[in-house]
């Protein structure tokens, strides 16, 4: 059999290099690699008297990010560069009690130490060397952690059930290949794009700086394991940030930015609808400028429009469905981390009765949006069912769960990739205009003098937000910036009034490059009771002496 | 006098704006935006004295590979560019050392600086421009309020800045395309680290390629502006061998050229690799040496980076102008500190030695100023120190060693650092003195180290005056006519004036160690030719132990 398997590879090989056209073969010669070397290396890994893995899984990216930055009309970088990066996984022991089931004296073995990264090309052996060096780290790694971890259990006189552990989650093999699928990048169009798009700030000298970026992630994902899964996936992902800074007479800096993620670049709005975004933006900025700073602390309903919504659930909320870990060994300063684990709280009521919030990981478009956030396999090989259902009015019913298992009730939920997709619904729901009325109301319910619309937070600067002040007497809004929002957690779930029934898509990048998480959230959302002060964020800058050129 | 300078700096600007507008057009643009920001800053109520903008334009091809397998083939493009400015006058400026600070000079080491442009766009350029002069005057300034705050020091005399006669220079651009075809490179280095893969326990054989063409721009308020281009084309070749006991052994050989054309050939590399496959072979059973104290032969490249690192970074004028710095050689000019039989000079003009590339070479430094051989040692006698544009007593102007990376501010650094014996003795004459002072100290063995991947030194008055050279290849030679035995696992160690006086004799043969040195200004190109050397006592302490990983359980997949 070996003898077929050899020399079908080499005819393999020689059609390789023989192939005009190898895209394809090679994407096979990394699948056929791994799945090679992972049989091997079940079959043959030996380490003293410790017995063989009983697990091993390899995951191969293999990404290119292109990144083109331009400024004033002019290319400031460009570059493109391919990577391969690998992730072995070796486990000893069996799915109950393994060597990643407690917390361990010894240090585990990183793969990176003399270690080769995972070559270029269509180069079946140096693929394999580069898993066999890891794979042999990390299995005597885990042989010696596990007999450490059994001894620890012997030591402790109970029973396995008694002692919290992790448990290694079994889930069915997934096979899927999916047909190729490059994007072809029009370099010089992108290049164009991104000049032209800069250049309109030279309209506006007395802006500080102004980039427009461009990044292409164009990642192929690879995953096979010794419970016959197999998997090659492809994602394209194109954003393009636009941002600009401007320094008031006063000092006061004032920063905004564009930002657009699509599946490629063609996606991306038309050059001439991206012109007029930027012209808006840059008029936002001269309002900002001379708009007055929130200098109040408020404390009342708010209502939250467009991409306010979901930038609420991202920041705050969604992370915070994960599974707990067990309980790690004191910490040698009296303080028990994780002590309050979040999955604690299953069947509980934990927000409004009106909120659900749910995962649906494979679900590729929603009302002509495309959710970029989609995926069919996770990381660790395990399908994600169509809809994860996190919380249904207002109780919670399942936490994000990798296959490391720590309580009896956690499955694998196939999320190691994040979370998704991410659909947000709120049964008592009302046209926008009647919502705003009901913000207004309440307000006065709570004998305010004005109440508070937050149309955009920034997600990358600590809560940060713009607001409109709304009169109690006719509605009338008023720009206010430099506000953040504050203790905004889980409990505000349970303040959630009502929303529009209208729902949207929008997609964020997460916090991995290259990957996305996209939300379906209603375009409005009113909640009754929400901190809002003023930013600590700010400060003044020295003016330059000379004047911009 | 005022009046007569100003007219006179006016007009050679009118001149050679007139002149570089046909040269090069990103000059003209940092040169227009220097004038523009100097004519307000010098009026500015803490006026700057002096202004430059430097632009790094740098391309470069990488390629690297394993044992046969191509790693990482990539090229960039880009403009780094920089502002150096002054405030004050040359007497006293933001630089001058504050007094107690154990970092040093108020120098400060981290120029404003910032990516620009790929194509000569003025608007664009200009404003990146304005960005960083803005930032590096705030900066600037407030660190002139704190050397002002300060009492006046003893060596108030000695101004901080050097007043130098501007220079002007501009080449033409060169094709980087016509230097390099990477597919063919990438060939090329996986059939060489391909080589490797014939031993089992070599566990990493890597043969890398780096090509830059650096095109440097410099235009300041005092009249000076340069563009040169550099080329450097390194090809560096690292393998790792484990030994019995499961230590992890290193080997490096590495070749330099300014163009890739003239690195060594195909087959002269091959050759190189099947040398070093052979070595890694003889090392993986080669015992392990115990530290030891006695007489020893350096190698000519060892001694070349002994030189470096004990010598070279004692003679760079900026730290004998720092109170924190141990000053080794400030009082010694004049005095003989070395043989009477060596002479040292450093000569960055000099391109090559003996055929070999010099990759210390440069025609003008990071300052503006002219490459200058400086004759450093004369029949062991301390002459000169290495001079950029911060002066010091009785050297008060630049030799053309100031110098730095990409995006920091120059200091004094070595160049081409050569070492020449005036009584050149074969190697069969050093072996011989070494087995008879063996003899003479009752030693069973001297030690004979052949190669080195570099080594460290520590000059600050903070922590011991120490330097550190790292052998990969270390015979013993025993007085007994035994064989040459290979051990492994020694540094050699030492301080610095006690060496100088233990070296006894040179060889006749000298050869050129090629390294990037790095310290406060960044990582430069360096070079260091010289003789093989004897010297009456050495000491070496074990190396750190890299960390030992038993025998990998199952075959490397081979595919040779």
């Amino acid at each position: 059999m070996k003898k077929y398997k050899k020399i079908f590879l080499l005819l393999l090989l020689v059609f390789f290099a023989l192939s005009r056209s190898n895209a394809q073969l090679q994407v096979d010669t990394v699948l056929m690699a791994m799945q090679d070397e992972l049989e091997r290396s079940m079959q043959e890994l030996q380490y003293k008297d410790y017995e063989q893995p009983f697990f091993i899984a390899y995951g191969i990216d293999e990404a290119t990010t292109t990144n083109i930055t331009a400024t004033l009309g002019a290319v400031v970088d460009v570059s493109s560069l391919p990577l391969r990066t690998k992730y072995v996984r070796v486990m000893a022991g069996d799915y109950e009690l393994n060597d990643e089931s407690l917390d361990s004296d010894i240090t585990q073995s990183s793969p990176g130490f003399n270690s080769w990264q995972v070559p270029l090309g269509n180069d079946y052996y140096g693929i394999r060397r580069s898993l066999w060096i890891s794979t042999d780290q990390v299995y005597k790694s885990a042989s010696r952690i596990y007999a450490e971890h059994q001894k620890k259990i012997e030591a402790e006189g109970k029973p396995l059930s008694e002692i919290p552990h992790r448990r290694f989650g079994k889930v069915p093999p997934v096979t899927l290949i999916s047909p190729e699928q490059r994007t072809n990048l029009n370099k010089k169009s992108l290049l164009e794009m991104a000049g032209s798009l800069s250049s309109i700030f030279l309209q506006f000298p007395d802006f500080h700086n102004s980039t427009v970026n461009l990044l292409n992630y164009n990642t192929i994902s690879y995953l096979v394991n010794s419970e016959g899964s197999r998997v090659r996936t492809y994602k394209n992902m194109s954003a393009l940030q636009i941002s600009a800074a401007k320094i008031s007479p006063e000092g006061v800096p004032v920063f905004k930015q564009l930002y657009f993620l699509a599946e490629n670049p063609a996606e991306w709005p038309k050059l001439e609808q991206l012109e007029r975004e930027i012209l808006a933006m840059a008029e936002e900025m001269n309002l900002m400028i001379d708009a007055p700073n929130f200098d109040d602390s408020y404390d009342g309903p708010v209502l939250f429009e467009g991409k306010a919504v979901p930038t609420v659930f991202s920041n705050n909320i969604v992370n915070q469905f994960v599974a707990s870990d067990i309980e790690p060994e004191s910490s040698g300063f009296g303080v028990r981390f994780n002590a309050d684990p979040f999955d604690d709280k299953m069947g509980k009521k934990i927000g409004s009765g009106s909120l659900s919030i749910s995962l649906m990981p494979r679900m590729k478009e929603f009302e002509g949006t495309k959710l970029l956030g989609v995926y069919e396999v996770d990381n660790e090989g395990v399908s994600p069912a169509e809809e994860i259902n996190l919380m249904k009015d207002g109780v919670l019913t399942n936490v994000m769960t990798s296959r490391t298992l720590s309580k009896d009730f956690h499955r694998p939920t196939g999320t190691g990739l994040g979370p998704g997709v991410v659909s947000i619904s709120v049964g008592e729901t009302s046209a926008y205009p009647d919502l705003k009325k009901r913000l207004i109301e309440m307000a006065k319910e709570e004998e305010l003098e004005y109440a508070l619309i937050i149309r955009d937070i920034d997600p990358g600067r600590a809560q940060s937000c713009n607001v409109y002040k709304v009169s109690l007497e006719d509605g009338s809004e008023e720009f206010f910036k430099s506000a953040r929002l504050t203790d905004f957690g889980i409990k505000s779930l349970k303040k959630i009034d009502k929303a529009t029934k209208e729902r949207v898509a929008y997609n964020f990048p997460d916090r991995n490059a290259g990957s996305a998480v996209s939300y379906i959230v209603p375009s409005a959302l009113l909640i009754e009771d929400v901190e809002i002060e003023k930013s600590f964020q700010r400060f003044n800058v020295e003016l330059p002496l000379v004047p911009s050129p | 006098m005022g009046r007569r300078i100003s007219i006179a700096f006016l007009i050679s600007c009118i001149f050679c704006i007139e002149g570089r507008s046909q040269q090069d057009p990103l000059l003209d643009i940092l040169t227009e935006e220097l004038n523009r920001e100097f004519a307000i800053l010098s009026k500015a109520d803490i006026p700057a004295y002096y202004m430059d903008y430097g632009v790094n334009e740098i391309n470069t091809v990488s390629i690297s590979t394993n044992l046969g397998s191509l790693m990482n083939s990539s090229n960039s493009f880009n403009r780094l560019a920089k502002v150096n400015m002054r405030l004050g006058d040359y007497k006293k400026d933001n630089t001058h050392e504050i007094a107690g600070n154990n970092m040093g000079a108020g120098h400060n080491f981290s120029a404003s600086s910032t990516p620009i442009a790929l194509t000569n766009s003025k608007e664009a350029i200009q404003k990146a421009l304005w960005q960083i002069t803005h930032a590096a005057y705030l900066n600037t300034s407030k660190q002139y309020k704190k050397v002002m705050s300060q009492e006046a020091d003893e060596d108030s005399d000695v101004p901080d800045f050097s007043k130098e006669a501007p220079v002007r220079s501009v080449e033409p651009p060169l094709d980087f395309d016509q230097y390099i075809v990477p597919s063919e490179w990438e060939v090329k280095l996986k059939n060489l680290s391909q080589v490797f893969i014939s031993d089992s326990d070599i566990i990493s054989g890597q043969v890398d390629l780096n090509f830059t063409l650096e095109r440097k721009y410099f235009t300041s308020s005092e009249g000076a502006y340069i563009v040169q281009n550099m080329t450097y084309a390194y090809l560096n070749i690292h393998a790792q061998v484990r030994s019995a006991d499961g230590d992890i052994i290193p080997v490096y050989k590495s070749f330099f050229a300014f163009k890739p054309k003239d690195l060594p050939k195909e087959q002269k590399l091959k050759e190189e690799v099947i040398d070093m496959v052979a070595t890694l072979e003889k090392l993986k059973d080669t015992p392990l040496a115990e530290p030891y104290t006695g007489p020893a032969l350096l190698h000519a490249r060892v001694a070349g980076v002994f030189f470096h690192e004990i010598f070279g970074h004692r003679i760079e004028g900026h730290r004998l102008k720092s109170e924190s710095d141990g000053q080794t050689f400030k009082e010694k000019i004049n005095e003989r500190v070395l043989p009477k039989t060596i002479n040292i000079f450093s000569d960055p003009s000099m391109t090559q030695y003996k055929g070999q590339d010099l990759i210390g070479h440069y025609k003008y430094d990071d300052e503006g100023i002219e490459a200058q051989k400086v004759q450093v040692v004369q029949n062991g006698v301390l002459k000169s120190f290495l001079m950029s544009r911060s002066p010091l007593e009785n050297f008060e102007t630049s030799n053309g060693h100031g110098r730095c990376q990409a995006g920091l501010n120059p200091v004094a650094r070595q160049s081409n650092l050569i070492i020449e014996s005036l009584e050149p003795l074969s190697e069969k004459k050093l072996r011989k003195m070494l087995i008879d002072e063996c003899i003479e100290q009752g030693k069973e063995y001297g030690y004979y180290f052949v190669d080195v991947t570099g080594g460290f030194t520590r000059t600050d008055r903070y922590n011991t005056n120490s330097f550190n050279i790292m052998p990969t290849l270390v015979y013993r030679i025993y007085v007994d006519k035994r064989p040459d035995e290979l051990v492994r696992g020694v540094d050699l160690i030492g301080t610095p004036l006690t060496m100088f006086a233990e070296i006894t004799a040179a060889g006749d043969q000298k050869e050129t160690f090629t390294g990037i040195c790095g310290a406060e200004s960044g990582g430069v190109p360096v070079s260091a030719t010289a003789p093989a050397l004897f010297v009456k006592r050495i000491e070496t302490q074990k190396k750190p132990s890299a960390t030992s990983t038993d025998l990998p359980l199952l075959s490397r997949p081979k595919g040779e």
